[in-house]
């Protein structure tokens, strides 16, 4: 799947004038976010435009809204998903959804990228309506809006270092070189960098274990830098080990990254592990919004039979 | 009396079923058509995925070589038995090559190529496809910003649409070979004999109509294998079910094309 057009070496990495553009790029972003960037993620940030809080000319504080679900119906034929449904997402929190298998988490997901569109109400990013979108615009909102599947969704034709290379790939003019330096970056940060795992850039995803495929396509949402991350169900089916250390990425990722997540579970310990808010999705809608500790206090049997385990 | 509302019940039920196979009919067609669509509007665009194109080409064509020689060669064999004994009883078996010549380089290699290596070709895009799309590889690509009509559906549409003319180029070849063998061993009509008559009966229209076969037959095939694998329902069961239904597909939109495209020419060859 990918081209021939591809093959231009990069730039000779010890170039001077790059080291002191990367660095002053580095600083500026460092104090605009006024937390600790890391670093050459800005020449990323820069290349692809997904700078935080801010999205053609329009800003957005830490704390307020970014995303917001407005009144939205969405339905497969008879299938209702969604009826009247509310949610605000907000800059810089890591916000958990829950709920049942199948009432629709991964299509609310799905929504804010425009993989899906809804019958009615609005999807909006920056005020603006992802369901109004062109295929140019919804471009540049999934580069910044970056997405974790359910079983990683990685591509099986392509080696490790392809897979998590390919949004730069695709929409930089970066060399070889430079995505794969890149792509080492990123790797590193979910623990697969090539010091640890050699090897492991030229492997094909089949050969690797589960929990290594969730931490490969957790490292290919995050080569572009994106600023939010929608992770579905990133911890089903691993073992509490494995679980514990995807938790403790998301909440890495975004202490260092500085990137907005939401997460998917139905696993409340991974649920009350990275969130900052909860979000209950019950009868086609979110009733239930809170933060953390005043969640936990919700009183109402519905909620304290899910979180509790209990049937009926 | 009482039998009056159930029989009356069981029209109404298997005239509703008809309508809903008529409407899913029609939904799959309008699946297909938009979706060949885009993919002519979006795939010409660069980068042009030449690297995919070529790939894929080389896959399709190679890999059905095999089939598409022994299918032609005994479709021309078999003909070839067919006309001369028929030929024998009018003592004109020495028109052998003439009348096979025709139907075989306008029909049946075309034809019989589309429902074999094309059904082969269609059922690995569905297969592969398809699994890619419940593992949500598909969304994947979308949701990395690429364009999976562009990347996935276009470099396999180009490449089935070059393959097949190619391969019915080989099998015309091939059938006639067939049809020598049977000529000169079973009907005592030298080869050389086959071989000028047969080439004497042949004009460029023939080629053309032959080539313009291969190249909607092939299109149509990559098309159905395609659309097939992007509408593959949840489930890894699901493939299997999509890949049988192009099983299928192929043949009968081949079969609509080729009395399409046969009207279509008759008056010009
Ligand atoms: N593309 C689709 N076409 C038809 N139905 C769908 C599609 N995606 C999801 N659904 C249906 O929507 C419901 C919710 O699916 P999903 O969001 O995947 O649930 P979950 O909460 O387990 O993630 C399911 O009943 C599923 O069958
Ligand atoms: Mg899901």
């Amino acid at each position: 799947m990918s081209d021939a057009n591809h093959s231009t070496p990069g730039p000779a990495p010890l170039d001077p004038g790059r080291i002191a553009d990367a660095a002053r790029s580095q600083t500026a972003a460092a104090l605009a976010r006024g937390a600790a960037a890391l670093p050459s993620s800005s020449g990323v940030r820069r290349a692809l435009g997904t700078t935080i809080g801010e999205f053609h000319g329009k800003t957005c504080a830490r704390g307020e809204t970014l995303i917001q679900f407005e009144n939205i119906h969405k339905a497969f034929g008879d299938n209702v998903i969604y009826r009247d449904m509310n949610l605000d997402i907000r800059l810089g929190e890591t916000l958990t959804i829950i709920g049942g298998s199948g009432e629709g988490k991964s299509v609310c997901l799905k929504l804010m990228i425009g993989l899906l569109r809804a019958e009615a109400g609005r999807v909006l990013y920056y005020g603006e309506d992802v369901g109004e979108m062109n295929a140019e615009q919804l471009r540049e909102i999934r580069m910044r809006v970056s997405m974790v599947f359910q079983g990683g969704a990685l591509f099986d034709s392509m080696t490790i270092v392809q897979n998590v290379g390919y949004a730069l790939r695709e929409h930089t003019d970066m060399g070889d070189e430079e995505i794969e330096a890149r792509a080492v970056e990123s790797l590193t940060l979910v623990g697969l960098g090539p010091a640890d795992h050699p090897g492991i850039m030229e492997q094909i995803p089949a050969a690797l274990s589960v929990g290594m495929r969730k931490r490969v396509a957790l490292a290919r949402s995050i080569a572009q830098r994106p600023e939010v991350i929608l992770y579905d169900e990133p911890t089903t089916g691993l073992d509490p080990s494995n679980c514990n250390r995807i938790a403790r990425m998301i909440r890495k990722l975004q202490r260092e990254l500085g990137v907005t997540s939401i997460v998917v579970t139905h696993d409340m310990t991974t649920a009350w592990y990275v969130a900052d808010r909860v979000a209950m999705l019950y009868d086609k809608s979110f009733p239930f919004v809170d933060e953390v500790e005043a969640f936990r206090a919700i009183d109402d049997p519905r909620v304290r039979n899910f979180i509790e385990g209990r049937t009926g | 009396m009482s039998e009056n509302p159930t029989l009356r019940g069981a029209l109404r039920e298997s005239i509703a079923n008809l309508g809903e196979t008529i409407t899913s009919g029609v939904r799959w067609c309008g699946g297909m058509a938009v979706m060949l669509g885009q993919a002519l509007r979006r795939g010409p665009r660069r980068p042009l995925g030449l690297f995919d194109i070529s790939y894929q080409t080389l896959q399709l064509g190679i890999r059905s070589i095999p089939l598409a020689t022994m299918m032609s060669l005994f479709v021309g064999m078999i003909l070839a038995w067919q006309f001369g004994e028929a030929l024998a009883d009018f003592g004109a078996k020495n028109s052998i090559g003439y009348v096979t010549a025709l139907s075989l380089v306008r029909e049946l290699v075309p034809t019989l190529l589309a429902v074999t290596v094309g059904t082969k070709m269609a059922t690995g895009m569905t297969a592969e496809l398809g699994s890619m799309k419940v593992t949500e590889q598909i969304d994947a690509i979308s949701a990395l910003g690429a364009d999976p009509i562009k990347k996935l559906v276009w470099p396999r549409l180009v490449a089935a649409s070059i393959a097949m003319p190619l391969l019915v180029a080989w099998g015309n070849v091939i059938a006639m070979l067939g049809g020598m063998l049977i000529s000169d061993t079973v009907f005592d009509v030298p080869a050389g004999y086959f071989y000028a008559t047969y080439i004497d009966e042949l004009e460029p229209m023939h080629y053309i109509m032959s080539q313009t076969k291969a190249l909607v037959f092939g299109g149509l095939a990559g098309l159905v294998g395609c659309y097939q694998g992007f509408s593959t329902k949840f489930g890894t069961e699901a493939v299997g079910l999509s890949t049988t239904e192009t099983v299928i597909a192929v043949s009968v939109s081949v079969l609509l094309a080729d009395f399409a495209l046969t009207t279509l020419f008759m008056p010009i060859g």
